[in-house]
């Protein structure tokens, strides 16, 4: 555990610069998300999900991509679509 | 004190004496829970960090993302609706953005190709720059850059027609590097030639906006965009999805 500290420690600074060129990136591509997964474009890009992607094959089709099943959409995302909805009608 | 100690030491002598009873089995559930102890303690220090980065490096992503949506599917988004965004009060920012997928038969890959940023920021780093280029573009496109700006410098690199900026996994597969040229067969069939202009240290690629159009079949008018923008009102707007019925654009 303390091997573990004196690592993290003496890899902050070199860090650093990675992550400094990873925001810089970011900023400039105006990108979105960490690419966790890469199969499917819904679990690829999770903020930009839709609800109806996960059956755009068929609408009786099931998931069938396997990071589908490890990842939802952010909770923020379902919660505010039914409010907008709410308030629409 | 003696004798406390000794008692003491025959507590130990007794644990010590029980646990080597049954070594197999007492060395084995340590073994067992200390696996468990580092798995479960790896899954939260790796989730967390995760989670930690992530939020260090999307501090400048956009605040909102518009995506076009008909019929629950994924639409290309008309360049004119840029304006009307613009005009919802709180907004600072609006740009298109123009994207999309290429499929790599030679090594079995799919690209994701991104065209540089909007004309504005072009315009930026055309003043610091002293290059000149000549895009080939309608008014009306708004990707297309002035005749006399770069239209994209990434790390000290100016990006021009016909050069694109690769990931360094595609320049690994593909055994390219710096100053080769990179084929790709647009929509109607014809090879078109990129010259490698600077490899990115992740799998990004960037393509510039008028070699983009010239790849793909989207019309000027459109761009695939998710338009992005950020609010300096962020709390009267909100970010959340609207929908808009007369056109079904989800905001």
């Amino acid at each position: 555990m303390s091997l573990l500290l004196v690592h993290a420690s003496l890899s902050e600074s070199a860090q650093q610069a990675n992550l400094e060129e990873k925001a810089a990136m970011v900023k400039t591509l105006k990108l979105t998300d960490l690419c966790l997964f890469t199969e499917a474009r819904y679990t690829r890009n999770l903020s930009q999900a839709d609800m109806n992607t996960a059956f755009q094959d068929h609408p009786l089709s099931l998931e069938h991509f396997p990071s589908g099943s490890f990842t939802l959409p952010p909770e923020g995302i379902t919660q505010r679509r039914c409010n907008t909805n709410e308030s629409l009608d | 004190m003696r004798a406390w100690i000794e008692k003491q030491r025959y507590i130990i002598d007794f644990t010590l004496s029980s646990l080597m009873r049954r070594k197999v089995k007492n060395f084995g559930l340590l073994t067992l829970y200390t696996l468990i102890v580092f798995i479960l303690a790896s899954v939260m220090f790796f989730t967390y960090s995760i989670k930690k980065e992530a939020a260090l490096i999307l501090k400048g992503s956009p605040e909102i993302i518009v995506q076009r949506i008909k019929a629950g599917r994924h639409d290309l988004f008309p360049v004119r609706y840029l304006e009307t965004i613009r005009k919802i009060r709180g907004v600072a920012a609006v740009e298109g953005r123009l994207w999309g997928y290429y499929y790599d038969g030679l090594v079995g890959a799919n690209y994701t190709l991104l065209s540089p940023p909007a004309p504005e920021e072009a315009a930026e780093l055309a003043k610091r720059s002293p290059k000149t280029t000549v895009v080939e573009g309608e008014e009306s496109d708004h990707h297309a850059a002035d005749a006399s700006k770069p239209l994209f410098e990434y790390h000290g690199t100016v990006l021009e027609p016909g050069t694109l900026i690769i990931g360094s996994g595609i320049a690994r597969v593909r055994d390219i590097a710096k100053g080769d040229f990179m084929p790709f067969r647009a929509f109607d069939g014809t090879i078109l030639n990129f010259r490698i202009a600077d490899t990115l240290s992740s799998q990004s690629e960037l393509v510039s906006s008028a070699s983009m159009r010239s790849m793909s079949p989207i019309p000027r008018s459109r761009s695939t965009t998710p338009a992005r923008f950020p609010l300096w009102r962020r709390k009267s707007l909100g970010s959340c999805p609207m929908r808009d019925r007369s056109s079904g654009t989800r905001y």
